[in-house]
């Protein structure tokens, strides 16, 4: 056995490194007991999606969903279109430029106090102060309040999206919890899940992706059906389907077959996301428009869909709108695959092909860079073989492509750095109100990174600030079919493929789920609906 | 033999050299934590983009992008200094992603890890030794050329292949572990839970334990001693379990402290297989996200861990052959 002196070794040894060590466990993981009656539970293969208040959860659909499901808006969306929520009136003066809506008078807070015209009013000054990312509240001047339960927003301008993206999106807060909050960015006391929705917090732990509603018994739009409403992380959503571990999922379009064998419904949405190409238009070649469509003529999309994606994929239109969206306007330029066309533009640029090699005007060769995210939908990583496809067809034209797998991290910051040449990355948030697109053309505030930054046609900017304010929907309608042929003319990036969402549910022990036609929010392609828990038949 | 002076009159020489050795022990170490803690702040601070940037920036839904406010809330640097100071006061900083300082995040997911580190790291420990004695002591038998066959061929597949391979097989029949899944935790939900991943774990590890065991013993088994504990009439389970087991220890023990790092990283990618609620599930989701702080503190946590386990392994071989040490102090001193 050790000397004295060698325990004493050993003790001191390890004593100096519990001393730093001791401090690394403040708290243990706890267990928590609650009862479960009937319970749906929504399985999630990324689980973490921040914390369900509007300040904590991620800018992200399956976020801001998690806390629509504790906080209402005035209006929401279903696929009757837009219907009352908090307000059970409202209406929108042409001339005065503002809104008026009247709040429900049954509506109440989780913890039993009335929803009035001041909790509107102070929700969207608390939103000027500190802006909410999901939400923009600069169109609204000022807001008034003009009677007990009724509020007057005054515009600064008229604002096309400001029904859907802000009436229908924007949850509002309650005044007596929030005005004592100062800093509510990631404020996760538990004061801050307070709202009027369906359902009421209990728990959450987004390390293990696992979040707990319960029913909200005074529900002022009927009752609730799902007492316990649990979203789980799930290492694979089929199997814990067929298990009856989970009641409803998003899945790949692979497990439809076998799940429909096992009497689950299956529902698709919209095309809701998409893969295109972007284009750095400061940079030759691609800064000239005949370049970009002759470049865009030898990609054969419909190839891509069928080898990559099995089918389970549309062809994009040069226009970005895909076809189900209400303002898709028919286009005859759809700039499909088409080398000989291609070819002829290239050589009215002065290039030149020699021995299946593509030259430019110093006998050089062409040589792209494409940077390769392996982003798709619902911003999950898939190594798929878009880019391999991709580089072959442009090879076929004599071009010599070079692939740049990169993280997407490392791709944003390129993006944002404009140190790139060509993108292959893809995003969603294209079924809701147009006024995206601005976002992803125009290189302003609130362009995310998948902006194509193209502002050297000054009509289309033009369009574009005018569609958001055009308040007539066939007028409105009338500016996007002229956005988008210009947009299949410029090429300001290179649409390539849309896909759909698939979710499977189980129909003895869930609601009928639905993908809400045009998103609901701001445009979210996800079948989680809060309406499809309530059963409102009575109030209607 | 003759024992020196230690030169100090207040010492004798058993003290000083415990002294001298704690010294260069702890001097050591703290040079490692140091590098350590410097490595993390290099690498950290040098990956491209940042969590403002992937988290508001790159999405098509919402204005947050390019919005100040947000912007200046989530974007900090401290600098190297600070952050150092920062470590020392155990000030981890706060994770983004989670929205809570870095060590009580740690703290939550730690004992999960950790349990299923400890117990894949014991498992394949005493299945090895287990095997690896059985097997010596059987040479040339049918039995040895199967498991050493057997144990050299999966001894080179890592440990989430196995993970994979056992999620492909049980997923059929036994339903798959998902703690995530679990609304309560007992202690019966979480070893149900557990089962795969440890096992998956302890799998990948057990060749490595078992070779060295198997040769260990070879080599002890022509030892004197045990050919006098056999004409002492022992038992042959005594010999094994007693003798050759401790003789087989310390090269054993040895190459676990060693290993226990890569059973650490290898458990980190089960954890993402089998959707495990752990460090690993984190720590992929914080480079993805590039939640610095969380980063470091998991990097920093996992090196202090492979350093404390590195010492455990080292005290045990200690513990059971002192004279090593015995030896080594008088020759150091001497």
């Amino acid at each position: 056995m050790p000397t004295i002196s060698r325990w004493g070794e050993i003790a001191v040894k390890y004593l100096s490194f519990f001393i730093l060590l001791i401090f690394l466990f403040p708290s243990f993981a706890c267990a928590e007991n609650s009862t479960f009656y009937d319970k749906v539970v929504i399985g999630d293969t990324k689980g973490n999606w921040g914390y369900p208040n509007p300040y904590a959860h991620y800018p992200r659909g399956p976020g801001y969903t998690r806390m629509s499901f504790l906080f209402d808006s005035l209006l929401w969306k279903t696929n009757d279109g837009i219907v009352l929520a908090l307000a059970e009136k409202w209406s929108y003066d042409k001339r005065g430029k503002k809104y008026y809506f009247k709040i429900n008078d049954n509506a109440l807070w989780h913890d039993g106090r009335n929803v009035t015209a001041e909790d509107v009013k102070f929700t969207i000054e608390y939103y000027k102060k500190h802006p909410y990312g999901w939400v923009d509240v600069t169109d609204v001047k000022t807001v008034e309040v003009i009677g007990e339960n009724e509020v007057v927003f005054h515009m600064a301008r008229p604002s096309a999206p400001f029904i859907p993206n802000v009436a229908a999106s924007m949850p509002i807060l309650p005044k007596h919890i929030w005005e004592h909050i100062e800093n509510p960015y990631n404020n996760i006391q538990k004061e801050t899940f307070i709202g009027s929705g369906p359902f009421v917090f209990e728990s959450s732990d987004p390390v293990r992706g696992f979040y707990h509603f319960k029913r909200n018994r005074n529900y002022y739009l009927g009752e609730v059906i799902v007492d316990n409403l649990i979203f789980s992380k799930v290492s694979n959503p089929l199997i814990f389907l067929l298990k009856n571990r989970i009641d409803v999922s998003v899945i790949q379009p692979e497990m439809i077959d076998i799940l429909k064998k096992n009497n689950f419904k299956i529902i698709n949405s919209q095309s809701s996301w998409m893969k295109k190409l972007l284009i750095n238009h400061n940079e030759p070649p691609f800064d000239n428009k005949l370049f970009r469509k002759a470049f865009y003529l030898c990609i054969n999309r419909e190839e891509i869909v069928r080898q990559a994606h099995r089918g389970f994929a549309e062809p994009a239109n040069p226009g970005m709108l895909p076809k189900q969206h209400m303002y898709y306007c028919q286009n005859n330029n759809m700039l499909n695959y088409n080398p000989d066309i291609a070819k002829k533009l290239f050589s009215e640029l002065g290039y030149r092909f020699e021995n299946g090699v593509m030259l430019d005007g110093d006998n050089k060769r062409i040589v792209i860079d494409i940077l390769v995210s392996d982003i798709t939908a619902g911003g999950e990583i898939g190594i798929g073989r878009d880019a391999e496809i991709l580089k072959k067809q442009l090879e076929k034209m004599g071009m010599k492509i070079n692939l740049l797998h990169l993280d997407q991290s490392i791709i944003d910051e390129r993006v944002k750095n404009r140190k790139f040449t060509v993108v292959l990355t893809g995003h969603g948030g294209i079924v809701g109100d147009p006024a995206f697109l601005n976002r992803l053309i125009l290189c302003e505030n609130g362009s995310s990174v998948n902006s194509a930054c193209y502002e050297k046609n000054d009509s289309l900017i033009e369009l574009l600030r005018e569609q958001i304010v055009e308040m007539d929907s066939n007028k409105r309608k009338k500016i996007l079919c002229q956005i988008q042929s210009i947009l299949s003319e410029d090429l300001p990036s290179m649409p390539l493929y849309y896909l759909s969402g698939y979710a499977a549910y189980n129909n003895e022990n869930s609601p009928a789920w639905y993908y809400t036609k045009g998103g609901y929010s701001i445009g979210i392609p996800l079948p989680f609906n809060k309406m499809a828990c309530v059963n409102n038949d009575d109030k209607e | 033999m003759m024992i020196r002076n230690s030169g100090l009159p207040f010492l004798d020489f058993k003290t000083y050299g415990f002294l001298k050795r704690l010294l260069f022990l702890l001097t050591s170490y703290f040079v490692v934590i140091f590098v350590l803690i410097s490595l993390s702040y290099v690498v950290v601070a040098n990956l491209p983009g940042d969590y403002y940037i992937s988290m508001y920036e790159n999405t098509s839904t919402g204005f947050s992008a390019g919005n100040a406010d947000i912007q200046s809330f989530f974007q900090k640097e401290i600098g190297y200094f600070g952050y150092l100071y920062d470590i020392v006061t155990f000030n981890w900083g706060y994770s983004f992603l989670y929205a809570k300082p870095v060590l009580q995040i740690i703290g939550e997911v730690l004992p999960r890890s950790l349990l299923l580190v400890v117990s894949a790291g014991f498992l394949s420990l005493v299945f090895g030794l287990f095997l690896g004695i059985e097997t010596a002591v059987r040479k040339s038998h049918p039995i040895e050329k199967i498991s050493v066959f057997f144990n050299s061929a999966v001894d080179g597949v890592p440990e989430f292949v196995v993970g994979l391979l056992f999620l492909i097989i049980f997923s059929t029949g036994y339903t798959p572990p998902s703690l995530s899944v679990a609304e309560d935790y007992t202690f019966f939900t979480i070893a149900g839970y557990m089962i795969l991943p440890v096992v998956s774990v302890a799998v990948a590890n057990i060749p490595g334990m078992f070779l060295i065991a198997r040769n260990s013993v070879i080599t002890d088994m022509v030892h004197p001693c045990i050919l006098t504990a056999k004409g002492k009439g022992l038992t042959d389970f005594y010999i094994k379990y007693k003798h050759l087991l401790i003789m087989a220890l310390p090269p054993v023990l040895s190459r676990f402290g060693i290993r226990f790092g890569f059973i650490l990283t290898g458990a980190l990618v089960v954890e993402n297989i089998f959707s495990f609620p752990g460090l690993g599930t984190l720590f992929f989701e914080a480079i993805q996200m590039r939640d610095v702080n969380l980063i470091r503190g998991i990097f920093l946590v996992s090196a202090l861990f492979i350093i404390l386990m590195n010492m455990l392994a080292d005290t045990v071989i200690h513990i059971i052959y002192p004279f090593y040490n015995e030896k080594r102090d008088i020759n150091d001193v001497l």
